[in-house]
């Protein structure tokens, strides 16, 4: 058994390596830093190649010769050249900026939120650690959370219909009457209940991610709901209105 | 009056709102959003062009209910890019700016609010589902 758990301690590793290569691409103006540094990044590269060796042997199917006791060596050995290097280039970019008379992001936070707020000098932002720079990407994400593809999937929806009606030799005026008004309500009435329930959340204190995900349920119900009543009423008005139209 | 005329008074309003939707995203917001100044204290954009609702809220709430809101959320963890800054948006703004938010956003809200409550109505007290 202490096999298995050695094997699951390695597959985490070899997970939290595979996320730190996909922050190291070699091109890309944001990514320079890393790029200059790709040799802490063929390190780490070399570090997992040790760990999946070592994965290797205690399955059974390492290369002859090897036991457990080598390939953790290797492993250990790995790992310190690889922090050397990593130190190495740290303790060689906050040399170079420390000649800045305003400090450097790695020593003034200040300054680092700074550097971040303004996408002109986003080059000058560098990053301590990977876990930063992970950090950093989904607060770059934090933006936009949906984008348009629900609203557009739900336009052509609606779209569908109107032709459907049309092609059928239907009342395809009314059926655009209906969808369009239906969509509104239902696009208000979910930016409604969730910018009132997010302030609802924050009052209550309760902002913690089930609370969020009951907010969008309830909003997304509250919207399809609305959608609901105002497709059965809205033909009525439609009707009503153009008799109105044509008593006058 | 009948449930049916009720929706059909909501669904003006919203109408109007949806109008002024536009009109204020185009005539304020984007002004804002090309300020270096403003351009990170819109809030934050759950979807796109949320940002209008968010300043139209900062702008037309009472400031100090506003400022509230905007505390709230830094103090909940959220972030200063979470709200909209009332104070920095009430600088960059004009009287006319602001008589456009408030028109926006309580249109928006009342129809908003007053969707949901019939639609409450209509699920769980049947109201206007003999008609």
């Amino acid at each position: 058994m202490p096999a298995e758990g050695a094997t699951r301690k390695v597959f985490v590793v070899l997970k939290k390596l595979a996320q730190c290569k996909e922050l190291c691409p070699d091109r890309g103006d944001q990514y320079r830093f890393y790029a200059a540094r790709s040799d802490v990044c063929a390190c780490g590269t070399a570090f997992q190649d040790t760990l999946l060796a070592y994965r290797d042997v205690v399955r059974g199917k390492g290369t002859t010769g090897a036991t457990k006791a080598s390939a953790g060596i290797a492993v250990s050995a790995a790992f310190e050249h690889m922090q050397k290097h990593f130190q190495r280039e740290l303790s060689r970019t906050a040399g170079v900026q420390c000649a800045s008379r305003k400090g450097t992001p790695l020593l003034n936070r200040t300054r680092a939120l700074n550097i971040a707020c303004s996408s002109r000098s986003i080059k000058k932002l560098e990053l301590v650690s990977t876990l930063q720079a992970g950090k950093l990407a989904r607060f770059s994400k934090y933006g936009k959370v949906s984008g348009n593809g629900l609203i557009i999937v739900d336009v052509a929806s609606r779209i569908s219909n109107v032709q459907n009606e049309y092609k059928t030799d239907g009342n395809w005026e009314r059926e655009l009457f209906v969808e369009s008004s239906s969509f509104a309500a239902s696009a208000l009435t979910g930016k409604t209940a969730m910018s009132a329930g997010v302030r609802a959340l924050m009052f209550l204190t309760v902002a913690t991610p089930a609370g969020w995900v009951g907010l969008i349920v309830v909003s997304a119900a509250a919207s399809m709901a609305a959608n609901y009543i105002v497709k059965e009423e809205s033909g009525g008005w439609y009707d009503d209105i153009l008799n109105w139209l044509n008593s006058l | 009056m009948s449930f049916s005329a009720l929706l059909a008074i909501v669904m003006v309003v919203c109408f109007i709102s949806c109008i002024l939707f536009v009109i204020f995203g185009q005539v304020t917001v984007r002004k804002l959003r090309k300020n270096p100044a403003t351009k990170h204290a819109l809030g934050i954009e759950f979807a796109s062009g949320w940002d209008i609702v968010n300043v139209a809220g900062a702008l037309a709430l009472p400031k100090m209910v506003a400022q509230k809101i905007k505390r709230n959320s830094v103090s909940m963890g959220l972030g200063q890019g979470f709200e909209a800054d009332p104070n920095l948006l009430y600088k960059h703004t004009t009287r006319f700016d602001r008589l456009l938010a408030r028109l926006f956003y309580w249109s928006w809200a009342s129809s908003g609010f007053g969707l949901i409550a019939l639609t409450l109505a209509y699920f769980l007290f049947g109201f206007g589902q003999n008609e």
